[in-house]
């Protein structure tokens, strides 16, 4: 790897956000390829990331500060990405859904999914059916991810499929879910195109079903 | 209500704490699993009250008369459901702010409040400087005293303050926040945990002289889906040392210190063993590790309190949750060291029959 990618490498994977910028620049200025710096600076180092946390040597703080940090460099690496019109692995729609307000694991696999390269629409808590269909006809996502913390509130994930059903639209997207009462065999039982345990599989999820893994 | 609950309706209530805390220790073998709760919500308690007991629900308020009918209610629900121990948790206000959404376990309108999990009150040493922290000096502990004086004979009280260190701080900084300030400012942090954890030390100070005290039985989520949400080295570093310290004064006082956790812990297991010194842990989710494997790598260290799954109990029938209990006693409960109850608690959304179903079974697999 060159020195200038292993060095937003390790300032992503240490959560070290103004070395994350920094280095991002310095790599732009030397010019390496905005897309080396995407796949081999942000999204390897964040799928390092996730692999700590998936092996429970990383937790939500550190996987927040990596993300901060992974932001901190994509905020720079942005403008250049649209310049040269380099196209995000995919478009995530994601919501808590309606009746829930947990936030922060929905929001980590925001992270996540944006770590991974795919550009996210976060459309917040208590989302309702409504709410994420009108979102997936304005923005025309690959994916659909919806959250839920308890059981009482995970019916309304199968009430947002049913409506989806409903409207005809229920194939034009793949509905991803999670959350702590979540298990695949409910992903299953109510049509969901996948379900993941974590933020990090969450990732390798969105690619996989990109057909990207 | 439209079921029966026969083992309920016919049974009398011999509680004894005496037995119960033996078994729970490991000092004596029941041939029944006696049962535990941690928390059970008003709905779950006042629909049973008014429905299968006709009594009068009575919402406790500024006054004494009716804060002594409320608790009252809640002695007779405990002890009509057959429970030895009575768990009962109170906490000063720590000013903060939480969210309301419509409930969706309720029609009528209700709403369900949520913890803030990304604005917290403190996020500077200037926020810290102002906030309000709750002086337990001016605590009302009329409710813990009233129980204590009221419990019927054989019954034993489980004591805790409301919310435990962890989750008290990081309703404080917001549950974001705190990670963030974990990195960025951890001064601030473990100025905030010292402060709450004298304040908590405090307040188990005054409610362990209460004679009827039979366990000292916190909360205190330290977990999540697949492990503990901030790292096993930053939960030593700042929130397991108090739970070893109010361990320590349970034990003193001569009670177990039972730990409600939510969560994976398996990285923490061993701290909680052998430096907390916890006697028994509750909490247990079939998605991270079923109640009954979870007990054969750690039930002949501690107890193991409830286990039956929420999702289960929430979604399942009636004569699912009665094989449910039939199975959990045989397995675990020959085992020893060992309660039925929940898996966390009985929320509004769990069916009260599914709850009532899990008493009955119980109840009916008592022997004398
Ligand atoms: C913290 C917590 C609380 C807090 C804060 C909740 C809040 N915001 O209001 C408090 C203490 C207030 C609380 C209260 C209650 N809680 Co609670 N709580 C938890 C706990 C310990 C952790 C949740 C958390 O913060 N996780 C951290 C985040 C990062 O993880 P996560 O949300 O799971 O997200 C990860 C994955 O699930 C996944 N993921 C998440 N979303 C998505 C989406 C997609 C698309 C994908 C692919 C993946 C994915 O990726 C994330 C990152 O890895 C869980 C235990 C658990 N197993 O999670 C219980 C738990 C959720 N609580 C539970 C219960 C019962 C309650 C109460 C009802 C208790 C009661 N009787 O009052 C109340 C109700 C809350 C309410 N608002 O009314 C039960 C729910 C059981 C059920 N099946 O319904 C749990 C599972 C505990 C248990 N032992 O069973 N709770």
């Amino acid at each position: 790897m060159d020195t200038k990618i292993s060095e937003i490498f390790n300032a992503i994977v240490d959560g070290d956000a103004s070395a994350a910028k920094q280095t991002v620049q310095s790599a732009l200025e030397a010019g390496i390829d905005a897309e080396i710096i995407l796949n081999e600076g942000l999204v390897a180092s964040m799928k390092e990331v996730g692999r700590l946390f998936e092996e429970g040597e990383y937790f939500v703080p550190e996987m927040l500060i990596s993300a901060r940090a992974m932001q901190a460099g994509m905020n720079i690496l942005r403008p250049v990405l649209i310049e040269q019109d380099i196209k995000p692995s995919g478009k995530v729609v994601i919501g808590t859904v309606r009746g829930d307000l947990h936030d922060i694991g929905k929001n980590l696999v925001s992270m996540m999914l944006e770590g991974a390269g795919f550009q996210i629409v976060d459309l917040g808590t208590d989302v309702a059916p409504e709410k994420f269909l009108e979102a997936v006809t304005e923005h025309k996502p690959d994916i659909l991810g919806m959250s839920a913390l308890l059981t009482t509130t995970m019916s309304n994930i199968k009430t947002t499929i049913q409506y989806f059903e409903e409207k005809g639209v229920r194939k034009d997207v793949k509905i991803i879910i999670g959350g702590a009462p979540i298990t695949q065999s409910y992903a299953d039982e109510i049509g969901a195109d996948g379900f993941a345990p974590d933020a990090s599989q969450a990732a390798a999820l969105a690619k996989r079903l990109m057909g990207k893994a | 209500m439209s079921s029966v609950f026969r083992h309920i309706q016919n049974f009398t209530p011999k509680p004894r704490i005496d037995q119960f805390i033996g078994a729970m220790i490991g000092n004596n073998h029941l041939n029944y699993p006696p049962i535990v709760e941690f928390i059970i919500d008003e709905p779950v308690i006042k629909t049973i009250l008014t429905e299968m007991f006709q009594r009068e629900w009575v919402t406790p308020a500024g006054d004494r008369e009716s804060q002594k009918r409320y608790l009252d209610n809640l002695i007779f629900f405990w002890y009509r459901m057959g429970y030895d121990m009575l768990r009962f948790e109170s906490a000063p206000l720590y000013p903060g702010s939480s969210r309301v959404t419509v409930n969706t376990a309720d029609t009528s309108g209700s709403t369900r409040s949520w913890a803030e999990e990304s604005l917290g009150s403190i996020t500077s040493w200037e926020d810290f400087e102002k906030y309000k922290f709750p002086n337990v000096s001016e605590f009302d502990f009329f409710a813990f005293e009233y129980l204590n004086s009221h419990l019927p004979e054989g019954m034993g009280l489980a004591v805790a303050h409301g919310g435990g260190l962890f989750e008290r701080v990081s309703w404080i900084f917001s549950i974001e926040k705190l990670c963030y300030l974990l990195f960025d400012q951890p001064d601030l942090v473990e100025a905030v945990s010292e402060i709450v954890s004298e304040i908590q030390t405090n307040f188990y100070r005054q409610i362990l002289d209460l004679d009827r005290v039979s366990a000292v039985f916190p909360g205190d989520d330290m977990g999540f889906r697949s492990a503990t949400i901030i790292s096993p080295n930053d939960l030593r570093k700042y929130f397991l040392p108090f739970h070893t310290r109010i361990a320590g004064m349970a034990h003193d006082r001569g009670v177990p210190y039972f730990l409600h956790s939510c969560g994976n812990l398996r990285q923490i297991m061993p701290d909680l063993i052998d430096t907390v010194g916890i006697d028994g842990k509750h909490s247990y989710e079939d998605a991270i590790i079923p109640v009954e494997k979870f007990q054969e790598e750690y039930g002949n260290r501690i107890a193991i309190l409830g286990g039956m799954d929420i999702n289960f109990l929430a979604t399942a029938s009636q004569d699912q949750v009665r094989d449910r209990v039939r199975m959990l006693s045989e397995i675990c409960g020959s085992r020893g060291r060992f309660a039925i109850g929940s898996g966390n608690s009985i929320p509004d959304y769990v069916p009260v029959e599914n709850y009532l179903a899990m008493i009955d079974e119980a109840i009916s697999l008592k022997k004398e």
